[in-house]
């Protein structure tokens, strides 16, 4: 079963769109739906990813290295940037 | 003290009964792309929707402030792991001179983060809120850490930081 979506884009955006649905030889449609698809499980699959990693390195169960080596090194640092705030409002609340 | 307020944040402290209560300890702002978020939401029929509508309602009482931000005045901080909201809120901190953040979205605050240090902006989740209503006795640690469990479910962020951190701060404060 499908259902409509409807969304607001920047004009410039649907410009590109178009763009790339010109050259795709496929609809407007098309493209989107297979953006907002591979997004959406490669997202999901990387937030369960995050999240088991995260909660292990938070628990001093991972060191750094071992999150860059699981995550890559930008998604590392967001973990690690993340936990020192989480931590920061804990400890410090508005402070 | 003043804190600039994210629509998620917005969302989650309403979701823990707790964005009333901060307007004793802080004032609370938000710009008018949080503003149109919120009524975006507010249009949908769910849980979120109920709360959007909540934190409307104190927006259209005065006890939240919307500032105008330009689009231009943060477009250049947009990125792909950004969205508008959560940029105009660190356009807001530096235009408006204050020194809080509040975003519970890790790639927003690992995005923004480096402006936000430059520019002397803390960057906190919204436990910091509950944290800063303990130090006031407004609440008790128990209840705060009965809200932040809720919210972990309501966000289904179990398994996460927050449930680590959170179970740790039980244990610090045997509960």
């Amino acid at each position: 079963m499908t259902q409509m979506l409807t969304f607001r884009e920047d004009e410039d955006i649907i410009e590109k769109l178009d763009e790339l649905a010109r050259k795709k030889m496929r609809s407007r449609s098309d493209i989107v739906r297979g953006a907002v698809r591979e997004y959406v499980t490669h997202k999901l699959e990387l937030i369960e990813i995050q999240k088991l990693t995260a909660k292990r390195y938070t628990e001093g169960k991972l060191s750094f290295d071992e999150l860059v080596n699981i995550l890559g090194y930008e998604e590392a640092k967001k973990v690690a940037y993340y936990k020192d705030i989480a931590e920061d409002s804990f400890a410090q609340g508005l402070s | 003290m003043k804190i600039v307020v994210d629509t998620s944040s917005l969302l989650s402290l309403e979701f823990m009964g707790i964005l009333g209560d901060s307007f004793e300890i802080t004032e609370v702002y938000i710009t008018n792309t949080v503003e149109n978020e919120l009524r975006e939401i507010a249009s949908y029929k769910d849980e979120k929707s109920r709360l959007a509508k909540k934190v409307l309602k104190l927006l259209s009482e005065g006890k939240i402030k919307c500032i105008n931000i330009k689009k231009e005045a943060f477009s250049k901080y947009l990125s792909r792991n950004v969205d508008a909201g959560e940029v105009s809120c660190l356009a807001l901190c530096i235009l408006e001179n204050i020194h809080l953040l509040i975003t519970d979205d890790a790639d927003a605050a690992y995005s923004l983060g480096r402006i936000a240090m430059h520019e002397r902006i803390k960057i906190r989740i919204c436990v910091a809120v509950l944290m800063e209503l303990i130090k006031a006795g407004r609440i008790t640690k128990l209840e705060a850490t009965k809200k932040i469990k809720n919210l972990i479910k309501q966000r289904s962020w179990e398994g996460g930081v927050l449930e680590v951190l959170v179970m740790k701060y039980s244990e610090e404060n045997d509960m």
